[in-house]
């Protein structure tokens, strides 16, 4: 029995950390969009998709090549990106067109490229397909494998986490990027070419979401539908997260991976609630978080290092507060 | 002939007036009101859920048999004797089906509101509206105690299908599926009446100034919270009334039928027409039909021209196409065919002779 006990408890903490990793992957640009151009764009879970096709192209003329199906797909989906906000999303910004317009072009949008994709995917016979690479078992914990795919997501998700926090609090693009974030129309007045940024902003956001959808394709199976069955999953990381917090969203990938899984079997295991339940568990968190904590679930890291920030320079210069 | 007209124009006119039962109360939710309902096909789903389940128990209860489990084969071979043999029965409930799915819808309605007046951000509504539409699906789909589960709850006649019961005339039959068409469009034209009614009444003049300004409205004494509570019940009862009527137009309550792709096609419907505008969610739910069906004609005509063309290619088309309409129109025309008028009030009609116009 114990031994049982322990046995899922691994597996599913295991492909907690797995699927977790993929949220961050697919979640962090969305919080990007969400705190730059303040869309909540419902077309983000189709660069999943996107990412996931041209992994899988290019894997059947490069098989095995992770590094080759990486960066295409980072490069693809950023690009179809910012694609979409030049042909759509900046002419409607321009025209200061309302937020709920907004949020219907970006179901289009989503609805235009799904079916795009299953247009295209039905001419080329690729409904459902996989890319040509070998899932490895190089190691275990426990009774519970652990995989090639495993030993590149997890350390890339964190890695590239760090990497955008990084970006956006070292780099000059970043900080720019940051600035536009919290104060839009002074960081226009400040000189911040929005023309750069917004675009640059973009392309990191779907390349990432692409990045992603490579590794979700390797360890689902790659159809049209890959990201867009991922959307509110991907917007409850986002929620819990407060929609703006970077640092929330890493944590928020992991809460509802671990949701999804972890509690699932966990729920399975002690009340048999059957595994078809599993997506009421990320939806009953953005019901609970938007109607009671809208701030977010995962503790606001950025204002908490601002405050420890002010509070150490408190004798030495009086820091405005925000607002003033 | 090339295939069956008439049965196509029955067709037509059925999916027309569910379809514009459904355009008009989200007009009515969001043109008037400004309620994104991102969550449409909820009430849709759930009007066509409890009118099925209904429908099921009732038959069997008042022709003295035994209602047992509904979702079997020997209660779906009753229910669908019992609905061809007596018009009494199949008829009135029908009718009762058709009251308890807009009462069940319009007390969900009621539910969904509680969050719609308590989110802080504009989009949060939305966002919860179509995870609560999500969420239905899925615990519908998983939980065979509401309608089967996965498969669906089959079985639910059309209630003048006792008229072609006996016979395979094809007169008969489209006798009977158009007069059910008859009837929809009777309730779509009804709720056309009362939609414009409503617009044009100091209730619909309140609804659109809370839309545009809820502080304004509140300094002026007005009761926002309550009349945003009353728009979604009264939206979501016409949601709820479209899903049981399109229940019994295609005989089975399934979860898969009640997906977001539906609420997007009803927004393209009232965007296309023109937001605030009950004459335009007509015209463009009818647009809407048109394409819909005019690509499954094209469908047919391929084929019969022995064309290889995938069936399923040609839906994917529809869908881009509507969103590509979706964002044009966004774009080039917010205003849709038919732009928000003026609402006609005597007042409004003097003092607008009067003056220029100070509507805009």
């Amino acid at each position: 029995m114990t031994s049982h006990l322990l046995e899922w408890l691994v597996d599913s903490i295991v492909l907690s950390i797995f699927i977790g990793s993929i949220y961050v992957l697919a979640s962090l640009g969305l919080t990007l969009t969400l705190a730059v151009v303040k869309l909540p764009n419902f077309a983000h879970a189709e660069f999943l998709t996107i990412g996931a096709y041209t992994g899988a192209l290019i894997s059947s003329s490069f098989p095995e090549n992770f590094l080759l199906m990486g960066v295409g797909a980072f490069v693809v989906s950023g690009l179809i990106a910012v694609v979409i906000h030049f042909l759509v999303y900046k002419p409607m910004m321009d025209r200061k067109i309302s937020i709920y317009t907004m949020v219907l072009a970006s179901f289009a949008v989503a609805t235009f490229v799904r079916y795009g994709v299953f247009s295209w995917a039905s001419i080329s016979n690729l409904l459902s397909t996989h890319p040509s690479v070998s899932i490895v078992v190089v190691g275990s914990i426990g009774t519970t494998p652990i995989t090639n795919i495993y030993e590149i997501v997890v350390p890339l998700a964190l890695v590239l986490s760090a990497v955008v926090g990084l970006f956006l609090t070292v780099t000059r693009l970043g900080k720019s990027m940051r600035a536009v974030a919290s104060n839009f129309e002074l960081a226009r007045v400040t000189g911040i070419r929005l023309s750069v940024v917004v675009p640059f902003m973009w392309v990191i956001a779907g390349g990432l979401a692409g990045l992603g959808g490579v590794f979700l394709g390797i360890y689902t199976a790659v159809t049209p539908v890959l990201g867009s069955s991922l959307l509110l999953q991907i917007f409850a990381v986002v929620i819990i997260a407060g929609l703006t917090s970077m640092s929330g969203t890493v944590i928020g990938g992991y809460i509802v991976g671990f949701a999804e899984n972890t509690v699932m079997a966990a729920l399975n295991n002690f009340f048999g609630v059957p595994f078809t339940f599993e997506p009421l568990l990320p939806f009953a968190m953005i019901l609970v978080v938007l109607m009671f904590r809208p701030t977010g679930l995962t503790p606001n890291m950025m204002s908490g290092i601002a405050y420890a920030r002010r509070w150490l320079n408190r004798s030495k210069t009086k820091v405005p507060k925000e607002g003033e | 002939m090339a295939f069956d007209v008439i049965g196509l124009l029955i067709s037509v006119a059925t999916v027309y007036g569910i379809f514009t039962l459904l355009s008009l109360s989200l007009n009515l939710e969001y043109g008037y009101g400004g309620q994104p309902n991102f969550g449409q096909v909820l009430f849709y789903g759930i009007g066509a859920f409890s009118a099925g389940l209904v429908s099921a128990t009732l038959l069997p209860l008042f022709a003295g048999r035994a209602v047992g489990d509904v979702c079997s084969i020997g209660a779906l071979v009753t229910r669908e004797a019992i609905s061809a043999s007596n018009p009494l029965l199949s008829v009135s409930t029908w009718l009762i089906a058709l009251v308890v799915a807009a009462l069940v819808a319009s007390i969900f309605g009621f539910l969904a509101s509680y969050p719609a007046l308590r989110v802080k951000e504009e989009w949060y509504l939305s966002m919860i509206l179509l995870v609560g539409a999500e969420m239905f699906r899925v615990i519908v789909r998983n939980t065979p105690q509401f309608g089967c589960g996965y498969n669906g709850l089959p079985g639910i006649s059309n209630p003048f299908g006792w008229i072609s019961s006996n016979s395979n005339s094809p007169l008969l039959i489209d006798l009977s599926t158009g007069l059910y068409a008859m009837a929809i469009l009777g309730f779509a034209t009804l709720s056309y009446i009362g939609a414009q009614r409503f617009a044009n009444s100091p209730y619909g003049r309140l609804l659109k100034s809370v839309r545009d300004d809820r502080i304004l409205s509140e300094a002026l004494g007005k009761d926002v919270k309550r009349v945003r509570e009353q728009i979604m019940v009264i939206g979501s009862a016409m949601a709820g009334l479209a899903g049981a009527l399109y229940v019994f137009y295609i005989g089975v309550a399934i979860a898969e039928d009640y997906i977001a792709s539906v609420t997007f096609s009803i927004w393209v419907m009232i965007v296309l027409g023109g937001i605030a505008n009950n004459r335009g969610a007509l015209v463009g739910t009818i647009a809407l039909i048109g394409l819909q069906k005019g690509t499954q004609i094209l469908g047919v005509l391929l084929q019969q021209a022995s064309i290889a063309v995938d069936s399923n290619l040609l839906v994917y088309l529809d869908y881009m196409v509507e969103a590509a309409i979706l964002l044009l129109l966004i774009l080039y025309r917010p205003k849709g065919l038919i732009p928000e008028q003026a609402v006609k009030t005597v007042a409004y009609r003097s003092f607008d002779s009067g003056g220029k116009d100070q509507h805009a």
